[in-house]
């Protein structure tokens, strides 16, 4: 049962939420700020901006939108003409909730959690419902200003919220140079830490930009060849890779996303990073553009896996489409669709308490 | 653990099939003394047998017209070597006749000679696509006392549907029977089999061709494969030949026990988006025709 003292808990966490994401704190913010505005890309031709950011909390809404514009000034001054950004970028709002900040140095989130609420059962997606609804302003309202302003193509990287059936789903975003939000993307396969408080999402799009088209799967997607296999099948030509992962110091490991998903599937990939050390996470990664037939090499590449970096990069589109023209995948349909539909299906079946159970050597 | 092998090997033209045999023993015996239990060797090593058949520097006539006899000697031969030395021997491919098509196609033989399994090539490259092979058009998995066995042949391991078939079908070890161009680079022999065992979480065992075989240079090194997070400094290599143009046997243990460990501490299949794949699959891949 609800008593008064929750009442009016509730009601007074979400009247200071309101009050830290209203109206116009995002555009008075960047009021002062200049703004060059980039050239528009040709059909064939765009300098892309990979924003390697680093996760700090903010205070306010006003140090979110500086700091997300330091990071797309950078870019757009060095040509960039569409500024991406990684996974997580609306986590930075987490901030917002009172005693966050404090709480946020050298510890798991689960146990600042459970310090922030007194030991009460209080999940990370609670915690991240609870500041959506300001969340969702600034993040929208930053974004969008920042592409306007620039007069850009922007994908936002992505950020946390609730969807009317009341799950949490993690959502990229892109706006277009007008400031219009004209694309969002659901993450469509959860990571080990993400299971139990976020929900995948069950569409993949892909979008008609004016020099090429364009998927953005979040991060753990590009584990699945099955996400950018589909995502060449319908056209994309530019394979987004908003991520955060707390392994990429080893490169090895870091490979296993975007970058050698581009040669199985055709496409420039641009691998872009969230680097911090909150809450007890070591999230690692250099910001990369990758291409099919450059020998798996990055065309561009930040120096630093744990610093804050902007990545410029040209992407060549008419030789993307002269080398898919020339090294088209041959697929052999009736194979999959003898096996594909069944192997899945029996898989599915066959995961004992969603446990792979390896077959194993007989032993002597 | 099982101990395997893959064995780094020259191109060369036998003289004769007796040659062929000689060259292979020569080749696994290292391997053998050293315990291996499963040995594979590269891709096209069936094609030596052309020099036997007489052919020019154009096969494909000599292909089309004793197709069928060389398919023939290529099994003969694996299945003697198999005895032989009482191990379990994938002895690479070669091109030969079924019918009146020609097809590019391995083997897995059992200690005891028998054939425990054959595959062909499912999807061709582009001498194969000139010389009009017919592709494969199944794709099975073969089980061992070693542990359950998927063969990739060539140009399928570009195609990671062949390698989630395979391991979704249950296969632990994926070989890749291979002919990787020359030079080596490092950078894009990530894209090769490599990249399947991480994305499935197997044990990959790749047999490289090494020189020049039919007008194509070819380079090593061939490797043996696990998920990066069960291998010393973390590169997903648990063996690799010390040369890429030399021949060479290279050998690795491989423990179960530490694979299950990976797969427990990170399902990769556990996050599978059946419903999207089921839905969005067939008509994506057939759209990509028209």
């Amino acid at each position: 049962m609800t008593t008064f003292r929750d009442w009016l808990t509730e009601k007074g966490l979400a009247a200071m939420l309101w009050w830290k994401s209203r109206p116009g704190l995002v555009s008075n913010a960047l009021a002062q700020q200049p703004f060059q505005r980039a050239e528009s890309p040709s059909r064939d031709h765009v300098k892309v901006g990979l924003a390697q950011m680093r996760m700090e909390l903010a205070a306010s809404a006003a140090d979110y939108a500086q700091h997300a514009y330091r990071l797309t000034r950078n870019a757009v001054e060095r040509g960039a003409q569409f500024v991406v950004f990684p996974e997580y970028t609306g986590a930075p709002l987490l901030g917002l909730l009172p005693g966050v900040q404090a709480l946020a140095s050298g510890r798991s989130m689960q146990e600042a959690i459970g310090e922030l609420t007194g030991g009460a059962q209080v999940s990370v997606g609670d915690v991240f419902r609870a500041v959506a609804p300001a969340a969702r302003k600034i993040y929208l309202d930053t974004f969008s200003t920042l592409a306007r302003k620039f007069n850009i193509h922007l994908m936002a990287g992505s950020i946390v919220l609730p969807e009317s059936d009341g799950n949490l789903y993690s959502h990229a975003h892109l706006f277009a140079p007008d400031g219009r939000l004209i694309g969002m993307q659901r993450k469509l396969h959860l990571f080990t830490s993400e299971e139990g408080w976020l929900t995948p999402g069950d569409e993949l799009r892909v979008f008609d930009l004016p020099f090429g088209r364009v998927a953005m799967p979040i991060c753990m997607d590009y584990t699945f060849w099955e996400t950018t296999r589909l995502a060449y099948l319908r056209g994309a030509e530019i394979l987004i890779d908003p991520a955060a992962d707390d392994r990429s110091d080893n490169e090895w490991l870091a490979a296993r996303g975007v970058r050698t998903r581009v040669h199985e599937s055709p496409c420039y990939g641009l691998y872009v990073f969230i680097v911090t050390d909150l809450f007890g996470l070591h999230w690692r990664g250099r910001s990369s553009v990758y291409a099919p037939g450059a020998n798996g090499r990055a065309l561009a590449r930040a120096e630093s896996d744990d610093q804050e970096q902007v990545v410029v990069c040209e992407l060549d589109l008419a030789a993307l489409r002269a080398f898919r023209a020339e090294h088209a995948p041959e697929f052999n349909l009736p194979l999959y669709e003898k096996y594909l539909p069944r192997v899945y299906a029996d898989y599915r079946a066959s995961e004992q308490a969603g446990r792979r159970v390896l077959s194993r050597p007989v032993r002597d | 653990m099982p101990k395997v092998a893959a064995i780094q090997l020259k191109f060369f033209r036998a003289q004769s099939v007796a040659d062929l045999e000689a060259r292979l023993v020569a080749a696994i015996q290292p391997a053998v003394d050293d315990g291996a239990q499963l040995v594979v060797l590269p891709q096209h090593v069936g094609l030596a047998l052309l020099g036997a058949a007489g052919a020019g520097a154009d096969p494909l006539p000599v292909l089309r017209q004793k197709g069928k006899a060389l398919l023939r000697a290529f099994e003969e031969t694996g299945a003697e070597l198999a005895v032989r030395f009482k191990v379990w021997l994938a002895p690479g491919s070669i091109i030969g006749a079924d019918g009146e098509s020609l097809v590019a196609q391995s083997y897995l033989f059992a200690p005891d000679g028998r054939i425990a399994g054959r595959q062909r090539q499912t999807h061709l490259g582009a001498l194969e696509k000139a010389w009009g092979l017919a592709r494969g058009d199944s794709l099975d998995v073969f089980d061992t006392p070693l542990g359950r066995i998927g063969l990739v042949l060539g140009e399928d391991v570009r195609y990671p549907e062949v390698a989630r078939i395979l391991t979704l079908q249950g296969a632990t070890i994926l070989i890749h029977i291979a002919a990787l161009p020359a030079p080596f680079d490092e950078q894009a022999r990530l894209a090769s089999l490599w990249r399947e065992v991480q994305s499935n979480q197997v044990f990959g065992i790749e047999a490289c061709l090494v020189g020049e075989c039919l007008g194509q240079a070819y380079a090593g090194p061939s490797s043996i494969l696990a998920p990066v997070e069960m291998t010393e400094g973390g590169r997903g290599i648990l063996a690799q030949a010390v040369t890429t143009d030399g021949e060479q046997a290279v050998l690795a243990d491989l423990d179960f026990d530490a694979l299950q460990k990976v797969v427990d501490g990170y399902p990769i299949f556990h996050y599978f988006n059946y419903d999207l794949y089921a839905r969005e699959f067939p008509k994506a891949y057939y759209a990509s025709r028209s």
